[in-house]
């Protein structure tokens, strides 16, 4: 049963090994932006020696690590994959298979992330963990909890993508969908570019009530340690919750989506 | 010869402007999307500096008249450039030959099929942040100020665009560049809004000599805002822009044209 989605996910670690050039590249670049956000925050914190509860130390490895964790939102591109699917109408090769189409491709997505976490997110990280000190997670439960979060949120992410990406079938184009969303408010919600007590009250409360910073300020602050007994249960429980929702309504979005289907140029 | 360029790239552009407004609602919503992400991140910047008043001496004001600039001729240039975006998709299905065998230069057929229009809504909130921030810095039009301004900012799409140019170009040695144009293009911009003072010695000469975005913000604004903070660099860098944009022009061009002579088909 895992079995043959596992095959999904082995297959597509295994295409994305073929652009060697383009994975090099992409780090390259990832340095670069990474680099501009680290000594922008240097550049702040001179003269000062806590702001919010974040040191110097603290905030650099709140950076590096949000940072790290943002590249599945840009490398996954789940609703750009279905929305070719529908346009193409190679999604009813997928339908015809004996397989759940949400869990093949949370299959495949994940092994394209999973190169991703090993080339690309683990080398940069490092990187940056050796080159500015940066801080571990206090203990070995902490790092535990810490990649437990991130892949909660990694599924929230996939869910919204995939939500996003089931609209192809009622709107064909999603690029504007996508834009708004993934662009915009993941982009402002989910804490990639400064953590959530940085953000003034209004933004700080409708952040609380959508799912983005389930996807990167959850599991960062778990690994800085700035989430802490009672809080970090929380969180989790929180990232559960959205987990359970978003996957139910992906669900229910693909069952209608199909029983609505039509082929273009089929 | 110059007029009939013009016609046919208002045709093909055309057309492909019209292909898109067919589905209107996605078209409005991605406006609508991009505006509120430059929104966000200036919101982001915004809070950011509220809480610590200046970075290395630049106040809210002058760094957002840095984002504008910045984001200004970025947004410019995304209109004329959409093709460069995924440019390799051209050499991974093959549809670079029927581009080779049409009678107009390559180049010019590739931007002219491909302008979108989504990215004026970036330019427009562009254009309003950066007159927004002139005005907060105490900056006032005079007919020296504008002309400058008008000229980096030309200065600085070109440059932005040459930068897109090379790294798409990539794609005919590697038949893949994914999304190392756009990438490398926003990385750079992204390091150009903030006062390059913040970064090390390397990062700066990487900033100045190889992907020179500091002269699209950073250098022509220590003309306009009268700051003085050259690092170290000739103080002539502040008038710098056009001749930049000039040799990257050329550069650009001719590693686009040996690498279409050297491109051979994919063969699918």
């Amino acid at each position: 049963m895992i079995k043959k989605y596992l095959t999904f996910t082995v297959k597509a670690f295994q295409r994305t090994l073929t652009y060697r050039f383009e994975l090099w590249m992409e780090l390259l670049i990832n340095v670069l932006f990474m680099l501009v956000y680290v000594y922008l925050w240097k550049a702040l914190y001179t003269g000062r020696t806590s702001v919010e509860g974040y040191d110097l130390n603290g905030i650099l490895t709140y950076i590096v690590v949000s940072q790290t964790l943002l590249t599945f939102t840009f490398t996954l591109r789940i609703a750009r994959i279905i929305e070719e699917k529908v346009r193409t109408g190679e999604v009813v090769t997928d339908l015809m298979k004996p397989i759940d189409f949400q869990l093949m491709t949370l299959a495949t997505a994940a092994g394209t992330s999973s190169h991703t976490a090993l080339f690309n997110m683990l080398p940069k990280f490092l990187l940056f963990y050796g080159a500015f000190g940066l801080s571990l997670p206090p203990s070995l439960l902490t790092l535990s909890l810490f990649i437990m979060s991130v892949v909660l949120g990694y599924v929230i992410l996939f869910s919204i993508e995939f939500i996003i990406g089931i609209f192809a079938f009622w709107l064909v184009e999603i690029r504007g969908l996508y834009a708004f969303v993934i662009w915009g408010l993941a982009m402002l919600f989910s804490g990639y570019f400064l953590p959530l007590e940085f953000y003034p009250t209004f933004l700080a409360k409708v952040a609380a009530v959508l799912p983005f910073r389930a996807i990167i300020y959850f599991p960062t602050a778990i690994y800085t340690g700035q989430f802490i007994g009672e809080h970090l249960v929380t969180a989790l429980l929180i990232q559960l919750a959205w987990v359970g929702a978003l996957v139910g309504i992906g669900r229910l979005g693909y069952r209608a989506a199909f029983r609505k289907l039509v082929i273009q140029g089929g | 010869m110059m007029r009939r360029y013009i016609k046919l790239y208002f045709l093909l552009a055309g057309a492909y402007v019209r292909s898109r407004l067919q589905y209107r609602l996605s078209f409005g919503l991605m406006c609508f999307g991009i505006v509120v992400s430059e929104a966000c991140l200036l919101g982001l910047l915004g809070a950011l500096l509220a809480k610590f008043r200046t970075v290395n001496g630049w106040t809210w004001a002058e760094v957002v008249f840095l984002y504008g600039l910045g984001n200004v001729a970025h947004s410019f240039m995304r209109i004329l450039g959409s093709q460069l975006d995924d440019f390799d998709r051209y050499i991974i299905r093959g549809e670079l030959d029927g581009v080779l065998i049409r009678p107009v230069p390559p180049l010019f057929y590739l931007l002219a099929s491909r302008v979108e229009l989504i990215h004026v809504s970036r330019a427009l909130t562009s254009v309003a942040i950066f007159v927004v921030a002139f005005h907060l810095t105490d900056l006032r039009w005079t007919l020296s100020v504008a002309l400058f301004t008008f000229t980096t900012i030309l200065s600085g799409g070109v440059i932005m665009f040459t930068l897109m140019l090379i790294s798409a170009t990539v794609a005919l040695w590697t038949t893949k560049s994914g999304k190392l144009t756009d990438l490398l293009v926003a990385a750079t911009k992204e390091a150009a809004i903030f006062p390059i003072s913040i970064y090390p010695l390397a990062v700066r000469l990487l900033l100045t000599f190889i992907l020179p975005v500091a002269f699209v913000t950073y250098y022509p604004a220590q003309q306009l805002l009268q700051k003085g903070e050259f690092l170290g660099m000739p103080e002539s860098f502040q008038f710098g822009a056009p001749v930049v944009a000039l040799v990257m022009v050329c550069a650009s061009y001719l590693l686009w044209c040996s690498g279409l002579r050297r491109y051979h088909s994919t063969g699918s």
